[in-house]
């Protein structure tokens, strides 16, 4: 049944969060292996010199999960997914390039 | 016309079932189709397989509405389940249900759905008239994609589609259970259906499979197989994702909201139900579209002593009737007279954050973006407000308004606003 609402405190994942390999992973249900892929095709840019010390800013969730979905939904392997997000992104920066100049 | 109905148990001595009555029948001629007015306010389950709540005096639509049949299609969340009537016919209660079959039985009736008019192909289609029909509307709704009104819903709709009949095991159990069928009517599962059944392949992202309807889990159960071969690598409980809109006041202000769960777990049998969860989450202020809050150990349990997964929740706008948000920027089409564009004003400026005085300089014309700085969402960088003028002219209906326009148009003899045109063109 129904109980009474608890109370929870949160985080804003963009601002305050990065994430390490593992529990980006974990956050988005990613592989290691696909998260890797991910990093040498340019959707996610960590810091760090390699795996074992990559920090992923809070973002990077966000990405991830959109690639995942891309992949899943459209029957991808993931470095097709990558290409969609960069023309999207493309777009996205273009759109908003049309409606600064005042062109819808 | 008006509707009668009685109040019927199945079972035991609560009220599972009572009568949804209509005080109206609109029928349309020649379809199958109808309306009804309802009396009571209460809950409909829409074709989404979603609830929405109903007032008295609306009007919802109705399938097949021939036999006698209840039709199912209203329920209560918790337990009470309610259904109705045709009109001026007397309702039969079905056989009564042993507790065990009840067990099986979800909380509310659940409506058969028709995947192959959701893909809007034939019964007979092949793998690839399915696979490329499924393409097409992936085209069309993604969510990722799309920039149709309601792309998301539709699409929820037409991936669950695919992830059935995409998949031939899956088909050809869907197909089994579908001969019992037609889209919308009242669906129960056969007893012990799904327990011969494990389907392999991916079915639903990480933390997703909540979103799957009631009827589709009801026949393929909760999980794919990749999410049970990740279990033993990690013991802590998996990371929930869901998605929360609030509007772009709350995001000035923060705002506090209660957010209902549906979480599985298991009931005294060992089946999977799925329990309601409320949790009370502030919601800071400058909270940004898309971005993503994260709760500590709301997500699910962990195995055996390992710790429970996180919760994360999307934030989404609603839309706003006069803003457009840009990231950290709003807009506002600002209105304003000819003369106040050409002589210069002050005005006042609605924002999502109470008025505020601009000024118009003189001599702005439409279009120009005047910025109100530091007025957009707030935050350690706060964005910018926008207010984009529209130069508007009032109608001349008056003869003192006639003779202003004609002394305007005196005053511009070589004003050709057409100009543009005439240089573009050979």
């Amino acid at each position: 049944m129904s109980q009474a609402p608890f109370f929870s405190a949160c985080v804003v994942v963009e601002n305050e969060v990065s994430f390490s390999l593992a529990q980006l992973c974990q956050a988005s249900g990613a592989d290691t292996e696909q998260v890797i892929i991910l990093v040498q095709e340019g959707v996610l840019a960590p810091s760090g010199s390699g795996p074992q010390d990559w920090q992923f800013q809070g973002f990077s969730l966000r990405r991830t999960r959109q690639a995942l979905r891309l992949a899943r939904d459209f029957e991808l392997e993931l470095p097709g997914a990558a290409l969609m997000m960069d023309l999207l992104d493309e777009i996205e920066t273009l759109r908003a390039r049309l409606q600064r100049a005042g062109i819808r | 016309m008006s509707a009668t109905g009685c109040i019927a148990n199945i079972g035991d001595s609560s009220p599972l079932v009572e009568i949804f009555v209509a005080t109206k029948l609109l029928r349309t001629p020649g379809l199958g189709r109808s309306r009804v007015v309802l009396r009571d306010p209460g809950y409909a389950l829409g074709r989404s397989g979603r609830l929405r709540k109903v007032q008295a005096a609306d009007v919802i639509k109705i399938d097949d509405l021939e036999d006698d049949k209840p039709q199912a299609r209203y329920s209560a969340s918790w337990g009470r389940v309610r259904s109705l009537a045709r009109p001026g016919a007397e309702w039969v209660q079905q056989s009564e249900r042993t507790p065990e079959e009840r067990s099986n039985l979800p909380d509310r009736p659940m409506e058969f759905k028709d995947y192959y008019a959701t893909l809007g192909v034939e019964r007979s289609a092949t793998q690839d008239e399915i696979k490329r029909a499924y393409r097409k509307l992936a085209r069309k709704y993604h969510p990722d994609v799309s920039k149709e009104p309601n792309a998301e819903e539709r699409f929820k709709d037409v991936g669950e589609a695919y992830k059935v009949l995409g998949d031939v095991e899956k088909r050809a159990a869907y197909d089994d259970v579908g001969k019992r069928f037609k889209d919308g009517q009242e669906f129960h599962p056969p007893p012990g259906w799904d327990s011969g059944f494990e389907f392999s392949g991916r079915d639903f992202g990480p933390g997703e499979a909540e979103e799957a309807s009631e009827f589709f889990r009801s026949l393929f159960g909760n999980l794919g197989a990749g999410r049970r071969e990740r279990t033993f690598r990690r013991a802590q409980g998996e990371d929930r994702h869901a998605r929360v809109a609030i509007d772009l006041e709350d995001a000035y202000r923060g705002v506090r909201r209660t957010i209902s769960l549906r979480v599985p777990a298991l009931d005294a049998q060992g089946h999977m139900i799925f329990e309601e969860r409320q949790l009370d989450v502030t919601i800071p202020k400058g909270i940004r579209e898309g971005q993503h809050l994260r709760l500590s150990g709301q997500g699910a349990p962990g195995e055996g002593n390992a710790p429970p997964g996180d919760l994360y929740l999307e934030i989404i706008f609603r839309p706003h009737p006069r803003f457009r948000v840009d990231g950290a920027d709003i807009y506002l089409e600002l209105p304003v007279a000819a003369w106040e564009a050409a002589l210069g004003a002050t005005v006042t400026v609605p924002t999502p954050d109470g008025q505020v005085q601009l000024t118009v300089p003189a001599g702005s014309a439409s279009g120009r973006r005047l910025r109100l700085r530091g007025k957009g969402l707030p935050g350690q960088a706060p964005g910018d407000m926008y207010a984009v003028l529209r130069v508007t002219a009032p109608p001349a209906e008056t003869p003192e308004a006639k003779s202003a326009y004609e002394a305007l148009a005196r005053a511009y003899p070589g004003f050709n606003p057409r100009q543009t045109l005439e240089t573009t063109s050979r």
